[in-house]
């Protein structure tokens, strides 16, 4: 047991050397590298921007991650790519180095916040920043408080109405105004699209000049103010309605005039790079409680006006023929919802035929008060003959000056419709019966089956007819042009035809007995085949020079020697004794035998 | 100089494109008696339509109706046959189904006149009126060519004119004289054929590819897509007219897809609708 008890002393007292020793070895690495996270401002208002700077810094290390960002409250990231810088120094034989990370952050909610511990990884080891504690104020809130205690915001954003109790359709005004401190100058401002004023018909009034800013004192501040927008609001509905943040973004830039270099405004940026700054501004909800309207008096028509206005009906025509058309006209003229209204409904006589009536807005945005004219229009067909009224109308509106209904009487109108010979439409329906009668007995009948001109076939036989006609045609002209350009071809193509002509002629001869003429016709119709087939020079050819072409022609030695004998029979026939007709003809026929053969072959 | 064998080759052709034109003009009427009832086998649409009128006449309307309707289903058509079947469902007031045949009837020249005034009947009598946009220039020429010419009648005269054309050029070739203007008269004629011919095409596509569509039922929604459920482009009431694509609507069962007379397009029942 005792030496045991020594041996865990001695264990103890060796561990907590080398524990110490490790510590203090880790505490020296640990210094080498310092990671911290500063804020440019740690008390700000609503829509202002800061800059939260993650610095590392030390000696010996080589890489370093981005930073990882946490979840933020109050506050949002506009980019979570940060600028980033890097700073060597190298000072007595000694390097260090330091990278800087900066992200733009964007006051969202007023309270108290704190910007959770900042990671960053230095040579695959994790760091933390110390957390930010960072306090928001409401904007609007701080500039509407009348304590003189408490910052005040050096610019806000303000939603100005002109009547808070309005009658529904009661037009109000409302005004977006920037309030700004003198230090200040508003170098650019876009209103955020999308502003939906729910419950109100809203018009913009439109603005001729820039805006401009005049001095005002807002719990003992002076700040300067200027009407960015402004718009006519309608409330549509009897409740309690709220007319919902109008957001702006302002560019803003220091004022070297300025009496208070150090506003807090400025500083909140902490002081980087350029004066110019963008700053998102937002209106506090306006709560309106809108009046319904009073009744309005009986056997009137309510067209749901508000304002004050002039009301007006015409027709276009006092007298139509059957069949015309009449518009008839109301015209509401004034200051107040004009594009609210409602078309009056009228009774119309049942001799006219109604259709979708049309109606036209022309709103001037000018000025203080929306005013302008409604113009409804009834397009009337008449369809009967006779003198027709529209009877009178009371058209109501709300005057809001007066709080009581104006009560606008319209006149009856009286039309005449006329008859209009020769319409058939009308005459038509004047009977209220169509005059054509079912028709009886022979029909001509057709096919109703479209078949589509592809189907056809004699659309493929008439689109392959123009082709077939260039075809024959471009055959023909070579066959022409050959036949008047070359000789030999025209030679070899008329050959037959000549020798058979010649020998007719030796038959017709040989008829009337002139058998030694016949037989030089006969001659005369072979060799001039053989020349006309082979090309040979037209006269000057002994028969011994026709035989000796043939053979060269290859041509059956029986038949050659077959045309011989003829030839030489010809040639020896003036000579000769005379012949029998007999012979003749049998030569002819035996010349046409030879003529077929050779035809074959040559 | 040519010869007598080619004469008779280019004669056999002239006579080709004769017969060609002939039979294309000679449209036979096919009357499918096999579609008809047994109680009507035999009988040629004439007759079926006197048997209608009879029953017209004595005002049994849906008898009239059912033999008008027989010779339809036979694929054969007269401007009488749908003038009768206009007024016929005038007088039983299916208004829609009026307005589809007198569309038919005004097809026909015939009947023309008559359906026009059906027509104009109808407009001051169908409970709603689409608006309808101006028809263009070139609308206004396609339908003309569509109906009142047909694709076929084109064809026939481009197909003239295409062959006398090339005839013309071929007998540049051959014939010395009037040559210049043999070349200049053919090359114009078989241009002007091409034209007529790709003119052609065109309204054989688009009678192949659009008709015209009658709302027959009171009321129907015109949906973004052939479906129920799908957002509504438009209400269609009876008697308006639509552009039916034939070809887009064969993809879908039981939907046509139209474009409305006022430009806007959608889907809409086929039950709900009658295609010329």
């Amino acid at each position: 047991m005792r030496k045991t008890g020594k041996g865990v002393l001695h264990f103890l007292s060796a561990y907590g050397v080398f524990l110490m020793l490790f510590l203090a070895g880790h505490s020296v690495l640990a210094q080498s590298v310092q990671v911290n996270g500063t804020i440019s401002e740690t008390e700000i208002f609503t829509g202002e921007r800061v800059v939260l700077k993650i610095n590392v810094s030390g000696k010996n290390f080589t890489n370093v991650s981005n930073p990882e960002l946490p979840q933020l409250q109050g506050l949002q990231y506009l980019s979570k790519t940060p600028s980033t810088s890097t700073n060597y120094s190298y000072v007595n034989g000694v390097s260090s180095r330091s990278y800087a990370y900066q992200y733009y952050l964007q006051a969202e909610k007023p309270g108290k916040f704190i910007i959770p511990p900042v990671s960053v990884k230095v040579d695959g080891k994790a760091y933390k920043t110390e957390p930010i504690h960072i306090t928001i104020r409401d904007r609007n809130k701080a500039a509407n408080n009348h304590s003189s205690k408490g910052k005040k915001p050096d610019i806000f954003l303000k939603m100005e109405v002109s009547n808070h109790h309005p009658y529904i359709g009661q037009q109000i005004t409302a005004n977006v105004v920037l309030y700004f401190k003198s230090s200040l100058d508003v170098t650019s401002y876009q209103p955020n699209p999308g502003w939906k004023a729910e419950g109100f018909w809203k018009e913009e009034f439109d603005q001729t000049q820039q805006p401009q800013a005049v001095s005002t004192i807002i719990n003992g501040v002076r700040y300067r103010k200027a009407v960015l927008m402004k718009y006519a609001l309608f409330p549509s509905k009897n409740h309690k309605l709220t007319i919902s943040p109008f957001e702006v973004s302002c560019s803003v830039r220091y004022n070297n005039n300025n009496q208070d270099p150090f506003s807090s405004f400025f500083s909140g940026f902490g002081g980087f790079g350029s004066s110019q700054r963008n700053v998102d501004l937002k209106t506090d909800p306006v709560s309106i409680n809108v009046r319904d309207l009073p009744p309005a008096p009986s056997g009137v028509k309510d067209i749901g006006a508000v304002g004050k206005f002039t009301i007006s009906r015409t027709a276009s025509d006092r007298q139509v023929k059957l069949g015309e058309s009449i518009e008839v006209t109301t015209k509401i003229k004034g200051v107040g919802n004009i594009a609210l209204l409602s078309q009056p409904k009228y009774n119309f006589p049942d001799a006219f035929e109604t259709y979708q009536p049309q109606q036209k807005s022309d709103i001037n945005r000018k000025g203080n008060l929306i005013q302008g004219t409604k113009t409804f229009t009834d397009v009337l067909v008449a369809r009967k003959i006779g003198t027709y009224t529209i009877p009178a109308a009371k058209i109501a509106y709300f005057n809001n000056d007066r709080r009581h209904f104006s009560i606008k009487t319209l006149p009856t109108i009286t039309i005449h419709v006329i008859n209009s010979p020769g319409n058939v439409g009308t005459s038509v329906s004047q009977n209220n019966a169509l005059s054509i009668q079912p028709v009886t007995g022979l029909a001509s009948w057709a096919s109703l089956t479209y078949n589509s001109i592809f189907t056809v076939w004699w659309f493929w036989v008439g689109i392959i007819l123009p082709f077939l006609f260039i075809g024959v045609g471009f055959w023909q002209k070579q066959y022409r042009d050959r036949m008047q350009n070359d000789s030999r071809f025209a030679r070899s193509h008329t050959a037959l035809d000549n020798a058979k002509k010649r020998l007719e002629e030796a038959s017709e001869i040989a008829t009337s007995g002139d058998i030694k003429t016949a037989y030089s016709q006969l001659h005369m119709a072979l060799s001039g085949y053989i020349g006309d087939k082979l090309n040979l020079p037209k006269a000057g050819l002994s028969d011994e020079e026709y035989i000796s072409h043939l053979q060269k022609q290859n041509i059956n030695p029986q038949l050659v020697s077959q045309i011989k004998r003829i030839l030489d029979k010809c040639s020896t026939i003036r000579f000769a004794p005379l012949t029998s007709q007999e012979d003749l003809n049998r030569d002819i026929r035996m010349s046409q035998n030879i003529l077929n053969d050779l035809r074959k072959t040559l | 100089m040519i010869g007598h064998k080619n004469i008779n080759i280019f004669a056999l052709l002239v006579s080709l494109l004769l017969l060609t034109i002939s039979s294309a003009i000679t449209q036979s009427v096919n009357a499918q008696s096999s579609q008809l009832p047994d109680s009507l086998k035999g009988l040629t649409p004439q007759a079926i339509f006197d048997k209608a009128n009879l029953q017209n006449e004595k005002k049994h309307y849906k008898s009239a109706l059912g033999l008008y309707h027989a010779i339809e289903h036979t694929n054969t058509g007269s401007g009488a046959l749908f003038l009768n079947m206009g007024l016929t469902y005038l007088n039983t007031d299916s208004l829609g189904k009026a307005k589809y045949y007198f569309l038919r009837a005004s097809k026909y020249p015939e009947t023309r006149k008559q359906a026009q005034q059906g027509l104009n009947y109808l407009s001051n009598h169908l409970s709603h009126k689409s608006a309808e946009l101006p028809e263009l220039p070139w609308d206004r020429a396609l339908n003309w060519l569509q109906n009142d010419i047909g694709a076929h009648t084109l064809l026939i005269i481009s197909l003239l004119i295409l062959n006398a054309g090339i005839l013309l050029i071929v007998g540049v070739w051959f014939i010395e004289k009037y040559k210049k203007t043999l070349r200049y008269s053919g090359i114009i004629l078989t241009l002007l054929g091409i034209l007529f011919l790709l003119t052609t095409g065109f309204v054989d596509y688009h009678t192949r590819r659009y008709s015209k569509g009658v709302m027959i039922m009171k009321e129907a929604n015109v949906n973004e897509k052939p479906n129920k459920n799908a957002g509504v482009v438009s209400i269609a009431y009876e008697g308006y007219t639509f552009t039916v694509d034939k070809e887009k609507s064969a993809r879908r069962d039981n939907w046509y897809y139209i474009r409305m007379s006022n430009g806007l397009y959608g889907w809409i029942p086929k039950k709900d609708i009658k295609v010329l």
